[in-house]
């Protein structure tokens, strides 16, 4: 039996906050799709210091929660490693 | 050297308008010089709000196109000696003005007024252009309602890649039962998302409306929660340190004692 007294987990308003911080996010990206090339080309140079990588193997995505089923919009990276750029065990 | 202040909001029925007429009116009660201007030509209404419309005579359009002096345009308010209106045409488009146009009128009014209110049509061309050309400063209306907000931040975004000295929010209409019972967004989770300054919360009040029936601003009415809550966002603008209390909260009731708290100071 489903429990009809049982108060709704979240009031509209909340649904409203989540719809619009996706709503909104896709929108900003629309306006300056170059925002996400820099960003990748930053994430790239900090990683270039630590790690060796070949990065046409690299790919960064956007995901917004209808095409990835998450709560919000997530950033995923895949980066196949090949090894650390230089010995990292000083103390 | 008066203030240039645009209200603006993207989204059109957020109360703009109001917004203007209740701020002017009560920047006008703090003993301010302020001039309204519509912009909103072809639709006007701020004449409207403050019960204004038998006493027009010339519009903005003829004044930026030097068919008269400014100050013939400017129309006296009927309860504030020094606050005026400027209005629009009802009869134009809202490219009769340039923005180059308006820019130099907002200058001509700037050095003999403290505030200089615009009120800006819906919309982000031209119209919007025009209205905004001439600020430095803007408001920007909207209602805890998901299209409204959204609207605000294109607007936003727009006015921040024009270089405006300051761009705070005003968030109208709200329903602080509504909010209490989780139906409504609060000021924290439109101010998450929109990351601006609040200037204000006003709660949505039936008073409003007869206020605009009336043709006399809510802010002169001491009954009106909504009417307090634009005192109150008269007050921040002259930097004064008016507490903003939590939508959440008996909204009138705290509006109201603040106010007699600070008269009687």
């Amino acid at each position: 039996m489903i429990n009809t007294t049982k108060p709704p987990p979240e009031g509209s308003g909340q649904v409203a906050k989540s719809r619009l911080q996706t709503i909104i996010f896709q929108d900003r990206l629309e306006r300056s799709p170059k925002v996400l090339e820099l960003l990748k080309s930053d994430m790239m140079a900090v990683m270039a210091a630590y790690l060796d990588f070949d990065e046409n193997d690299m790919e960064i995505d956007l995901w917004l929660p209808n095409s990835k089923g998450g709560e919000g919009p997530t950033l995923t990276a895949t980066v196949p490693v090949k090894g650390w750029k230089a010995r990292s065990d000083t103390t | 050297m008066g203030e240039i202040i645009v209200v603006t909001s993207g989204k059109g029925g957020v109360g703009k308008t109001t917004t203007t007429a209740n701020i002017g009116s009560g920047l006008a009660a703090l003993g301010k010089s302020v001039v309204l201007i519509d912009m909103d030509i072809g639709l006007r209404n701020l004449d409207v709000i403050l019960g204004l419309e038998q006493k027009i005579v010339y519009d903005l359009v003829q004044v930026a196109e030097g068919r008269c002096r400014v100050k013939q345009a400017l129309v006296k308010d009927k309860r504030y000696d020094n606050l005026y209106l400027l209005a629009a045409p009802q009869t134009k488009d809202k490219d009769a003005v340039t923005p180059e146009q308006m820019v130099k009128l907002c200058s001509s009014l700037v050095d003999d007024y403290d505030y200089i209110l615009i009120d800006c049509p819906a919309g982000i061309e031209q119209g919007f252009r025009n209205a905004t050309a001439g600020a430095a400063k803007a408001i920007v209306v909207a209602t805890p309602e998901v299209n409204s907000v959204r609207d605000a931040d294109r607007v936003v975004g727009l006015l921040e890649s024009e270089d405006f000295e300051s761009i705070q929010l005003i968030i109208n209409r709200v329903r602080p039962q509504m909010v209490r019972k989780g139906e409504m967004m609060d000021m924290d989770a439109i101010t998450n998302i929109l990351s601006i300054n609040v200037l204000g919360v006003v709660p949505d009040d039936e008073a409003i409306i007869a206020a605009g029936n009336m043709g006399e601003p809510a802010v002169a009415n001491p009954q009106s929660p909504a009417g307090m809550a634009y005192a109150n966002i008269a007050r921040r603008i002259l930097d004064v340190n008016v507490p903003m209390l939590p939508i959440s909260e008996n909204f009138s009731f705290g509006e109201k004692v603040k106010n007699i708290f600070r008269k009687r100071r």
